[in-house]
């Protein structure tokens, strides 16, 4: 519950590019889903990495302020915007008002999420009386990257973006409330984690990129919940798995090795120096 | 009233009994949730320490997430027709790699990102305390999914509740983190943090960070820390934990829907006598701090 | 369900969840040293765990009537919220050896038991006194009975649609109801500033402001499940 203040420290990562990242890669990844019941979830799952990326830096950028209520509520917070602003976006992309349009699902979801992220910020800000110069530009951005994560990830477990089969396959099971929490988590942890005075964007965005493939990892054990998800006789759960676990070792790696060379000192036994009051 | 039912609750209170001790004692040895504000600025105001910063907050958040992970494999375990319990230990397990490798990159995060009050960063700490955490932690993975399964099995024909198991261990998860950062963490912020201050009284605000950073012999560890809190705060915070769940499928499957609500109320106005008859307790006992 | 009272119901919840923040006395990361009054955690926190205790209780209620779910909804929240506080102050008396005390207030409003002395010199109180229990049993109810209302409010706005079957149904409705209840939780814990003991505190004249934007978000949210309902509609029929 520490809370931080004064405004984001320097970025090497510009905010611009990793929206665009979040964005194209995220809707890339939805939009390959139909592809074919192997290659599509996987894409579908990369483009919730994408996304949660994209979501970290953000949430680094507006949690910076301080929001007096710690880090994670804005995480779940936008997370439930998120996921009520998918579920309406695909809902109405599959409705009768937009008949055979339901192609437009996707983007409609991360349209209607960033709106309400919008509105909810500027109430915050007009009634409530928040003083964070930024809290609509990140609240509309967490909100679409929540968006993109949830509806990649159900994109991938139901091997399609249509909106009867996430409702029948997704939604009606419960598996909707992991990916909830679970992509909270992983958007809101880098940055909590990596808290403090000396924190930097590039570490807290390896801790991302680590976050974003070990909540793949977990998309890729469900999936086999789904015996629809195999292409030739290999299971999508299979490749998945093995692409997620791959990069979640690479982005680990980087982490760890980047936690260790940025440490004042790394010891693995004994007391702590003796230190000047 | 079917026996039967009854049986079960029971057996439900049980499990969130013990899944509410378990899941204070693992958030205690890695100074999870608020008190970790402490392990936090203690750095800075020159008290080195050999603490797990395991901030992964909020902890709900974080409960909510081990537990729909370990729930949600086990419901599709369950959907292959594997046995319940095999299904249940594999969720809890792999919920348990996952709180691990969280507590990992929190712990390393934090720590670095203090690197210029010179706070080392302690491999040792780190990985002798993950044995403990992930222990804990299965314990309470495996009661919160076991008792969601429960809620779900068709016994006499219904179910206890309409919700599907991985929503159920994602509601549980999170009320348990809730509890479990409200109630034991109590027990070690106020009392184990700050041991080396008198007993009886609220830590000012002037010592804050002042954390007692050394033990009987040699350093204080987050280890310690466990076998303090396992004596009272975790405990408690299973009870709290277990009766929340026993009463709330208690009262309608004894007293009927309206007469459960009733019987409710009549709890809640009992735990408000309850609270009165301690604060007078407290305040007749131990007497004011000035006269 | 018609689409008028879809929304009024869900800004009545939104309202009555948002409202219900102000009374949960929380201090905040400093109460769990037992430097600050109210429970050891956070507004949104606490809230979540008290709001999902009451959601499954209300819909237990399910195929009741509107008051029934609501009641359901504030009886699941006020048990969490009332066993949480004692077993904290349990903690605080035996644990730590301390009196639960405002610093708010001179004299407890309700017992009339003099505070001031109570409390730690350095602190701003600690434990849950009677009136911060009182408020937070208060809290429970009206968070609790809005949770309940939206719940209600989306199972009735679903019902009848030809894609709503009871396979799909705890799931939609519980996640949608579980993300109004959030939303509108976090944006009343920000209006009080993340902290707050309980209707005796100062802050709590900011209930207004909290009121208004948690209603005039419910709205829009209102609006986002009536889009749901219509994509709800053909699936599994004709539209």
């Amino acid at each position: 519950m520490s809370a931080a203040g004064g405004g984001p420290a320097g970025s090497a990562i510009s905010s611009e590019l990793l929206l665009v990242i979040g964005i194209i890669g995220g809707l890339i990844g939805i939009y390959l889903t139909p592809l074919n019941h192997l290659f599509g979830p996987l894409f579908a799952s990369l483009g919730a990495v994408c996304a949660i990326v994209w979501g970290s830096d953000a949430i680094r950028r507006v949690a910076s302020y301080g929001l007096g209520t710690g880090v994670p509520s804005i995480g779940y917070m936008s997370l439930s915007i998120g996921i009520i602003g998918t579920l309406a976006g695909i809902a109405l992309a599959s409705s009768s008002l937009l008949r055979g349009l339901s192609v437009v699902g996707p983007v409609l979801a991360l349209v209607l999420s960033m709106v309400l992220g919008l509105v909810v910020a500027i109430l915050a800000k007009k009634v409530v009386g928040m003083k964070i110069p930024i809290l609509e530009r990140c609240t509309a951005e967490i909100a679409g990257a929540a968006a993109l994560s949830v509806l990649g990830f159900s994109a991938a477990f139901a091997g399609s973006y249509d909106f009867a089969q996430i409702l029948t396959l997704v939604i009606g099971p419960g598996y909707i409330a992991l990916f909830f929490i679970l992509n909270t988590l992983a958007i809101q942890h880098p940055f909590n984690a990596c808290l403090g005075p000396n924190e930097n964007q590039v570490r807290t965005l390896k801790l991302a990129g680590a976050c974003g493939f070990l909540a793949m990892v977990i998309i890729g054990i469900i999936t086999i919940g789904n015996p629809a998800l195999t292409w030739k006789g290999i299971p999508a759960s299979l490749l998945i798995n093995i692409v997620g676990l791959g990069g979640w070792i690479i982005f680990f790696k980087k982490y760890v090795s980047a936690s260790f060379k940025e440490a004042a000192s790394v010891k693995w036994t004994g007391l702590w120096p003796k230190i000047e009051e | 009233m079917d026996p039967l039912t009854l049986g079960i609750v029971a057996l439900m209170g049980a499990a969130a009994t013990i899944a509410g001790a378990s899941e204070d004692i693992e958030t205690d040895i890695g100074s999870e949730s608020n008190p970790n504000s402490q392990v936090q600025l203690a750095p800075q105001m020159g008290h080195l320490h050999r603490f797990i910063n395991k901030a992964v907050a909020g902890e709900p958040v974080a409960y909510g997430a081990w537990a729909g992970i370990a729930g949600t494999i086990a419901f599709v375990l369950l959907n292959l027709h594997i046995m319940p319990i095999l299904a249940i230990t594999v969720g809890a397990a792999v919920g348990t790699l996952i709180l691990v490798v969280y507590t990992i990159t929190s712990h390393m995060g934090r720590i670095v990102s203090q690197s210029q009050f010179q706070q080392p960063l302690f491999m040792d700490a780190l990985l002798e305390a993950l044995g403990p955490i992930a222990g804990h932690g299965f314990i309470a993975l495996f009661c919160i999914v076991g008792l969601s399964t429960l809620i779900v099995m068709p016994i006499n024909g219904t179910p206890l509740h309409i919700f599907p198991l991985p929503l159920l261990a994602v509601i549980w998860g999170i009320t348990l983190g809730a509890i479990g950062s409200s109630t034991g963490d109590v027990h070690y912020g106020s009392e184990s943090e700050y041991q080396h201050y008198p007993f009886g009284g609220g830590i000012p605000v002037a010592n804050q960070g002042d954390i007692t950073t050394k033990a009987e012999l040699g350093a204080k560890n987050s280890i310690d820390v466990g076998n303090f809190c396992a004596k009272f705060g975790g405990p408690l915070t299973g009870i709290c934990f277990g009766f929340l769940v026993f009463f709330s499928f208690w009262i309608t499957v004894v007293f009927g829907l309206i007469g459960g609500l009733i019987a409710g109320l009549v709890i809640v106005l009992l735990l408000l006598f309850i609270n009165e008859r301690l604060e007078n307790f407290a305040r007749t006992k131990y007497g004011p701090y000035k006269e | 369900m018609d689409p008028i009272t879809l929304l009024l119901l869900i800004m009545i919840g939104g309202i009555l969840i948002g409202g219900g923040v102000h009374f949960i006395p929380v201090g905040g990361a400093p109460a769990a040293m037992a430097t600050a009054t109210g429970v050891g955690t956070g507004t949104a926190m606490l809230a979540a765990g008290a709001g999902l205790s009451g959601l499954v209780t209300a819909a237990s209620m399910s195929g009741q009537p509107f008051y029934i779910i609501a009641l359901g909804g504030a009886v699941g929240a006020m048990l969490m919220i009332a066993l949480t506080m004692v077993t904290a102050n349990l903690i605080y008396v035996f644990g730590a050896g301390i009196v639960p005390s405002s610093a708010k207030v001179e004299i407890d409003p309700i017992t009339g038991r003099n505070q001031e002395k109570y409390v730690t010199p350095g602190t701003e109180g600690h434990g849950i006194p009677t009136v911060c229990f009182v408020s937070g049993l208060l809290g429970g109810l009206l968070g609790g009975a809005g949770g309940g209302l939206v719940y209600y409010a989306i199972s009735e706005g679903f019902k009848g649609l030809n894609g709503f079957t009871p396979e799909i149904a705890g799931g939609l409705v519980a996640i949608v109801a579980v993300g109004i209840f959030f939303i509108n939780s976090v944006i009343a814990s920000y209006n009080i500033g993340g902290t707050i003991e309980g209707f005796h505190d100062p802050k709590f004249k900011r209930i207004g402001s909290g009121i208004i934007s948690c209603g005039i978000a419910s709205l829009v949210m209102g609006a986002f499940v009536y889009l749901l309902t219509i994509g709800v509609l053909p699936i599994g029929g004709v539209a």
